[in-house]
């Protein structure tokens, strides 16, 4: 399992100190551990953790597809070259021409939102920024605007003391999360596992997969040597000169040939 | 069984070797062991008597013993089962030539020497096996014994197709399971 990436999400080892400190704290204050609140971070962790996997997940997938489609397109080169603009599937029904055409449409529009979004963004800044900055300078230089703009200044410092509260909380409640997420699965999965260990159907499974495996092995090494057999005694008489002989006589009339092994 | 299953005929040299090889490697674990032990116990009650004689000594001694060790495994395990381990490995049975799938210790005795026959002259006693029609070696001939496949034995595809196709050719495939 992989933290983050995200710098602004990594915290120190000494910060996680002080902050568990604080959760401590808070957590004593407000008496015993709330179950609504371990569901809480129970549910924010395992989304966090489970986007961070997907992320990284979908990075991976993205890259097969693209290493797949890439080799199919130099396959494809390689057999026929199909001439621009020609018909590619000649044997397309209608209703695969209509999925592809939408599915086709779908992925160009998200091509497009994406390159111009950035461009679009940036107008509706820039108009934004014309249109309420005159505004703005007006009302930063009445006068008889000032009582309420100092009253505007205090809420606006009670409100960023607020928030800093919240984003160091966010913090703690990330990482506590995060190590809440990790115990549960790690204990989940060493349950899981010890029950399925202890369970006898498995057991007896895995002793009879186990027993079949090592009989498919030895059974394939003996029918090697079995191959080597008739090599070596063909080899060995290609260099004495001795004539190939016919056919092997049988075994000793009374050995009994149904006799089992071992 | 099968058709094609070579169950009850005579096993070949390269089958053969392997299980030799397999028991060569039991023998050479089982007196190393052996000889930890000794020099363990040697140790425990101060006895270092055989650590101050000669070399030459200490490999007569060591031989003698090794000789007697593998002599006494092959001979125990033949009597007993007609097997030693590493033919049960591969699949492999000693019977006599008259159908009797035991072996007495007489017999035993006999393939026994006939193994140090077939090692004092350079091995073509065993190399034998490729040769003879029986696919008997020195010692299986002093004995009266065969090696025979006691289970489901066949070659590989490859073989089996190239066996065909020596058939076709005109010549003569080499086994007739």
């Amino acid at each position: 399992m992989q933290d983050t990436p995200d710098d602004v999400t990594q915290i120190t080892v000494s910060e996680e100190e002080r902050l568990e400190e604080i959760l401590q704290r808070m957590e004593l204050d407000t008496g015993s551990t709330d179950r609504f609140r371990t569901v809480l971070r129970l549910l924010v962790g395992g989304t966090l953790i489970g986007w961070d996997e997907l992320l990284i997940h979908l990075e991976q997938w993205e890259e097969e597809v693209r290493d797949y489609r890439t080799q199919q397109e130099t396959q494809a080169r390689s057999v026929v070259y199909v001439e621009p603009g020609s018909p590619t599937t000649p044997s397309m029904t209608e209703s695969q021409e209509l999925r592809y055409l939408l599915l086709g449409m779908l992925f160009e529009t998200e091509s497009r939102l994406h390159q111009r979004g950035s461009a679009i963004l940036k107008f509706a800044g820039r108009t934004t920024n014309a249109l309420l900055s005159p505004m703005i300078r007006q009302m930063d230089r009445s006068d008889r605007l000032q009582p309420a703009r100092s009253r505007f200044d205090d809420l606006v410092r009670r409100g960023e003391s607020v928030t800093d509260r919240w984003i160091q909380r966010g913090k703690i409640e990330e990482s506590h999360s995060r190590k809440l997420v990790l115990t549960a699965t790690q204990d989940t999965f060493d349950a899981s596992m010890g029950q399925l260990g202890q369970a006898p159907e498995l057991q007896n499974l895995v002793k009879a997969q186990s027993a079949g495996l090592s009989k498919e092995v030895l059974d394939e090494v003996r029918a090697r040597t079995v191959s080597g057999d008739l090599l070596a005694e063909s080899f060995a008489r290609r260099i004495l000169r001795r004539a190939p002989r016919g056919e092997l006589p049988g075994p000793a009339g009374s050995v009994d040939r149904s006799e089992d092994e071992g | 069984m099968s058709e094609d299953s070579l169950k009850g005929n005579y096993a070949g040299f390269v089958s053969r070797l392997i299980a030799f090889s397999i028991d060569v490697i039991i023998v050479v674990f089982a007196l190393m062991f052996m000889g930890w032990l000794i020099n363990a116990v040697l140790g425990i009650f101060n006895i270092d008597e055989f650590s101050r004689t000669s070399t030459l000594n200490k490999l007569l001694v060591s031989g003698v013993i090794s000789l007697l060790y593998s002599a006494a495994y092959f001979l125990f395990f033949w009597t007993i089962i007609g097997q030693t381990p590493g033919k049960i490995l591969m699949g492999l049975r000693i019977v006599t030539t008259d159908g009797q799938t035991t072996l007495s210790f007489t017999r035993s005795v006999r393939r026994l020497l006939g193994y140090i026959v077939s090692i004092l002259s350079l091995w073509i006693g065993f190399l034998w096996i490729l040769v003879d029609n029986r696919r008997q070696g020195w010692h299986d001939k002093i004995a009266g014994t065969i090696v025979i496949y006691v289970w489901d034995a066949r070659a590989g595809s490859f073989i089996t197709e190239w066996y065909r196709q020596r058939q076709e050719d005109g010549q003569h495939p080499e086994h007739g399971a």
